[in-house]
């Protein structure tokens, strides 16, 4: 038995190029899906130990029916001592108390709502790292000091020193306030922590809040997060007696797992895709060297080895071959990853607002986890397996004479019927040879340009679904809210101030629906506030509506699921079922809103519910509240002639920019700004310029593995005609000579391909276009995503696709240069001899 | 008239670090118009000299000239090109160039020089008339019986006119009635059409018709014989 795995090294070694080329696809396949797959890992990682890590804490032990009511009032006495209690419990690495609350900060003229955190210093960074943040000043000590992020910071103007005004709805259902003094600004990179987060010490916090002696919260952090769940099974019944609940960070950001979720799905297909890739190239290469060798298994018949030793010694070979390919490519795989893991993989350059997803930054610190490494391996080594045992199959059972001339009369019959064909004098002769290469051995060219037409086709697919989305996703959101164009003052787009205002809002409308693009305009007064009921408060943001010009050009009236949309001198409020959820309220009842006005005196009014909304985004149900527009001028004092923005819809998207532009030339000199969808839509663009940063690598793997292919059969190509080569360098052919036949025929191989890939990319989209890809099995939900449903339509725009095909394509034929030199530089005697 | 002149010419090989004289000393001349043999057993050099000859090969000492040309010390292109003009080859295994019909493959040589399309194509159907392979112009090698690509081969050298046809072994893969048709035609080329013929082998059939047999024997000439 020893002499089989004996002999399966020795062929190894025997043909080192072939063992080499038939390694490089497997190590660059492996390399390509760790790192890939890493990547991945590591933005859902970031996002959960950015979001865990400076805010939220793993755990939280709150009161039992806290979580679900929001009611500050169910809260944790501190004569209990749970922290003590939490910090002491077997896993846990620290414990701090908290009251958690909203406030409407303001300073000078400017406010805004924040989320404000009363912690106790001193345990609070044993918990989060938001004290390792600081850019300027120092942490909390005691008394009525705050720390805030750079980018609530810049939205109050607020600098070191400042004294800040913080106005919250208090547990009594008092209106408690009281002056801070910022003593120290952070910077995450998130920018949702930087603009949204401060901190109290807790006791100043608990007089705030009028709760002395209570907290909101009781925050941990574990040793390892993956033991998360044993750990909350082991405080659960240690805290029973308490009447607490104890609730990891899945289940108090459940926005934060969607968007995981969201993006695993998106990844999935992703790296499914980029799996069948790798796996054709494998597929390719391991195919070709097996098919290549009937002569050798011709002979080794003739001596009187069955059908049966060739499969084991060939499937022995590969089998080595695909571990050792497998480790090698792994241990690069890993090395690459541990290189970006150490130093990140810096986007910010290129994707300015990435940092606007829950706890990202511009840049990617790619993890990977051994079961990855696992799921990897077996699919390689199994495709692999599987590509070599057919062709070693098929020449088991032929005879050896059979064996050794395989194929020959089909591929006579192509490859005379294409000499007929291309034999006129027209053809540039390399060009014309290089043709008949390819026909020359038809099935390795099939299998090639199969490879290149697969990894074309994954790409269009891909990217199909990718326009689709953001398709849908653009078209939903300026449905929804945002229209094509808006025009307001400079400086409301940073800052909602009510002091930011439109006046002539009539003769302005008129104007801006005489412009040519213009479909429709309708005027809005949009506020920064907080909505509140007698239980609890939410920031959110208050939009006066016309419901007549409105609905020509947003289409929110659509998705009412309860009550009525926003009657024109009507007095009620519409709301979102998810704000409506987190308020626990119903159609009917009143809600408190309030506001800051122009002159920066805080008013209130209450309005019942007449509507209740559904978009399906999380973001938008929470954060958009409605109201006729003459009742938001009345609370915010504006005149009957002022609003805050005018909204476009405009008859084409496509010319969103162009009038921005045209109507900022207009605007030279006065106070007023347009800006398009894209500036209106922050998030949007930043989604689809993470999709560009995943589709870049997806990118580079596939040219990367279909070039390996090419480039693997040119090898081959050229290995197989050594003699031949040999022969024509003998009869006088110039090295150029041959690299331009060689190139020529990588150019017509690639051609072929790209063809095919592009015919079956284009199939692929058009038939998933007619029913839509149903996403909602793989993600639970995509309600974290403005204007996403669970169903994908994808669509092709070919000025996405058309550079990275051409680029393909070069490359493609590019990698054929090395077989193409190595030819030119034979030594046409040792060619001849040894051919 | 001398078209090849070997001075003191030595070839030696490294292999695994040991030093193998393939010539040694070698100084040999042939005449235009000669149909000369180059004999001797495996491992005397023969496929050597005519590899020094055909400027495939660099001599490792002495110098070579080509029908007035020095060719020792010439780069990889200059002596591509002298191959391309002057000498014509004909390999032991036919060595056709498989994507290339049979006319194509005599043409080829042809197209490097830079002859016409219609100029080449009226050459090569001449000269594949002329060793009796007219019909069979547009089948590609492997549709061809061995003899028939040797033919081909043969054309394929001889179409250019060359200074010189090397021939190394070219009736070894061919049974004998194949081998000695072969041999007869070439030696028809040499007597009508003057055409030089150098040829390596081992074939009885290939001296019986040779003018000059040069015997070889380890490197070194042994015996230059000549006929009448």
């Amino acid at each position: 038995m020893m002499a089989w795995p004996r002999l399966a090294l020795g062929n190894l070694r025997a043909n080192r190029r072939r063992t080499g080329v038939t390694l490089l696809s497997l190590i660059v396949g492996v390399a390509g899906l760790v790192f890939l797959w890493a990547f991945i890992d590591g933005i859902n990682t970031q996002m959960i130990n950015n979001m865990t890590g400076y805010v939220t804490g793993d755990l939280k032990v709150h009161k039992r029916g806290f979580h679900d009511e929001r009611e500050m009032n169910i809260a944790i006495p501190q004569k209990w001592d749970l922290t003590q209690a939490v910090a002491e419990t077997e896993g846990v690495a620290a414990a701090a108390p908290r009251l958690t609350g909203y406030a409407l900060a303001s300073l000078a003229e400017q406010s805004r709502t924040i989320q404000l955190i009363g912690v106790d210093p001193a345990r609070e960074k044993a918990v989060t790292r938001l004290d390792r943040s600081l850019v300027a000043g120092r942490y909390l000590q005691s008394g009525n000091e705050i720390v805030l992020g750079t980018g609530a910071a810049r939205a109050l103007e607020a600098g070191m020193g400042d004294e800040l005004a913080l106005v919250v709805q208090a547990a009594d259902g008092s209106i408690g306030a009281d002056r801070f003094t910022v003593v120290g600004l952070f910077e995450t990179g998130v920018k949702r922590i930087d603009g949204r987060v401060a901190q109290i010490p807790l006791e100043a916090a608990q007089s705030l809040y009028a709760f002395r002696g209570r907290v909101t919260e009781v925050a941990a952090r574990v040793d390892d997060p993956d033991q998360l769940k044993s750990v909350i099974a082991r405080l659960q019944p240690q805290l029973q007696t308490r009447q607490v609940e104890v609730l990891g960070w899945p289940e108090l950001m459940p926005s934060l797992v969607q968007m995981v979720d969201f993006h695993n799905a998106v990844t999935y297909i992703v790296i499914f895709v980029v799996f069948v890739v790798v796996a054709a190239g494998i597929v390719n290469t391991i195919l070709m060297s097996v098919m290549e060798r009937g002569r050798e298994f011709g002979v080794m018949m003739a001596v009187g080895t069955s059908g049966s030793r060739i499969v084991q010694l060939v499937l022995l070979e590969t089998s080595l071959l695909a571990l050792v390919g497998y480790a090698l490519g792994l241990a690069l795989g890993l090395a690459v990853t541990a290189y970006f893991a150490n130093h990140g993989l810096d986007f910010s350059a290129y994707i300015k607002a990435m940092d606007t997803m829950p706890g990202l930054s511009g840049i990617v610190y790619p993890t990977t986890s051994p079961d990855r490494w696992v799921i990897i391996g077996a699919v390689v080594i199994l495709v692999a397996l599987l590509a070599a045992i057919l062709p070693a199959w098929i020449a088991g059972r032929q005879t050896p004479l059979e064996a050794m001339d395989a194929h020959n009369s089909a591929t006579n019959r192509l490859r005379r019927i294409h000499t007929e064909v291309t034999s006129n004098r027209t053809f540039v002769i390399f060009a014309q040879m290089a043709l008949r290469s390819v026909f020359r051995n038809p099935r390795r060219s099939l299998i090639t340009a199969s490879a290149t037409a697969f990894g074309l086709a994954a790409y269009l697919f891909l990217y199909g679904f990718a326009d689709g989305f953001f398709e849908q996703m653009i078209r939903n959101s300026t449905q929804q809210l945002s229209g094509h164009v808006q025009v307001m003052a400079k400086g409301h787009e940073v800052d909602l101030s009510p002091q930011l205002r439109i006046d002539n809002v009539a003769r302005r409308l008129t104007t801006l629906a005489e412009q040519p693009a213009v479909q429709a305009a309708t005027p809005r007064v949009v506020l920064k506030g907080m909505v509140a009921n007698s239980k609890t408060s939410q920031p959110m943001e208050l939009v006066g509506v016309a419901p007549g010009q409105e609905q020509q050009v947003t289409d929110l009236a659509r998705y009412m699921v309860e009550g009525q949309y926003v009657l024109a001198g009507g007095d009620g409020i519409v709301i979102g079922r998810k704000l409506a959820d987190e308020l626990d309220v119903r159609l009917d009842d009143k809600l408190v809103v309030t506001v800051q006005q122009a002159g920066g005196d805080l008013a209130s009014s209450a309005y019942s519910i007449r509507g209740i909304y559904r978009t399906g985004s999380d973001l938008f149900d929470s954060e958009y509240v409605f109201v006729s527009i003459a009742q938001a001028r009345q609370l915010v004092d504006f005149s009957p002639d002022q609003a805050s923005r005018i909204v476009l819809r405009l008859q084409d998207r496509g010319q969103s920019t162009p009038l921005a532009q045209r109507l900022n030339r207009e605007f030279a000199g006065t106070p007023l700004v347009a800006q398009d969808w894209e500036t209106l839509l922050p998030i949007v663009v930043q989604m689809i310029e993470m999709s560009q940063i995943d589709f870049y690598l997806i990118l580079s793997v596939v040219f990367v593995v279909v070039a390996i292919g090419v480039m693997n059969t040119m090898v081959m190509s050229v290995m197989e005609r050594t003699r031949e080569l040999g022969v024509m360098l003998a009869l006088g052919t110039q090295g150029q000579q041959l690299i331009l036949t060689i190139l020529f025929e990588a150019l017509f191989l690639s051609l072929i391909g790209m063809v095919g890939g592009a015919l079956l990319g284009v199939l692929i989209v058009a038939w998933l276009a007619r029913d839509g890809i149903d996403l909602s099995a793989i993600a639970g939900s995509f309600e974290t995503i403005p204007g996403i449903t669970d169903k994908v339509y994808p669509v092709l725009i070919l000025d996405h696709v058309w550079l990275p095909s051409l680029l393909l394509f070069l490359c493609s034929v590019l990698v054929a240069f090395y077989p193409a030199r190595r030819a030119a530089k034979l030594d046409p005697v040792e060619a001849i001899r040894h051919g | 008239m001398t078209l090849v002149n070997v001075e003191h010419t030595s070839r030696v090989y490294r292999q695994n670090s040991v030093a193998v004289k393939a010539l040694d000393d070698v100084s040999v001349t042939v005449g235009a118009g000669e149909f000369t043999t180059l004999v001797g057993p495996s491992g005397s050099g023969k496929t050597t000299l005519l590899n020094q000859i055909g400027a495939l090969d660099e001599p490792s000492s002495g110098r070579i000239q080509i029908d007035g040309q020095e060719i020792t010390g010439l780069s990889r292109k200059k002596r591509t090109v002298l191959r391309l003009w002057k000498i014509g080859f004909v390999f032991q295994e036919y060595n056709l160039i498989g994507v290339l019909s049979a006319q194509e493959n005599v043409e080829y040589v042809l197209m490097l020089r830079g002859v016409p399309f219609r100029e080449r194509r009226q050459q090569a159907r001449a000269t594949l008339a002329e060793v009796g392979l007219e019909g069979l112009e547009t089948r590609l090698p492997n549709e061809l019986s061995g003899g028939q690509q040797q033919r081909v081969a043969v054309a394929r050298a001889i179409v250019s006119k060359p200074a010189i046809v090397l021939a190394d072994e070219p009736t070894a893969n061919l049974d004998s009635k194949t081998g000695a048709a072969l041999l007869d035609m070439m030696r028809r080329l040499n007597e009508e059409h003057g055409v030089t013929f150098v040829f390596s082998t081992h074939d009885p059939m290939v001296m019986e018709r040779a003018r000059r047999v040069i015997h070889l024997k380890d490197g070194r000439i042994e015996r230059d014989e000549r006929r009448t």
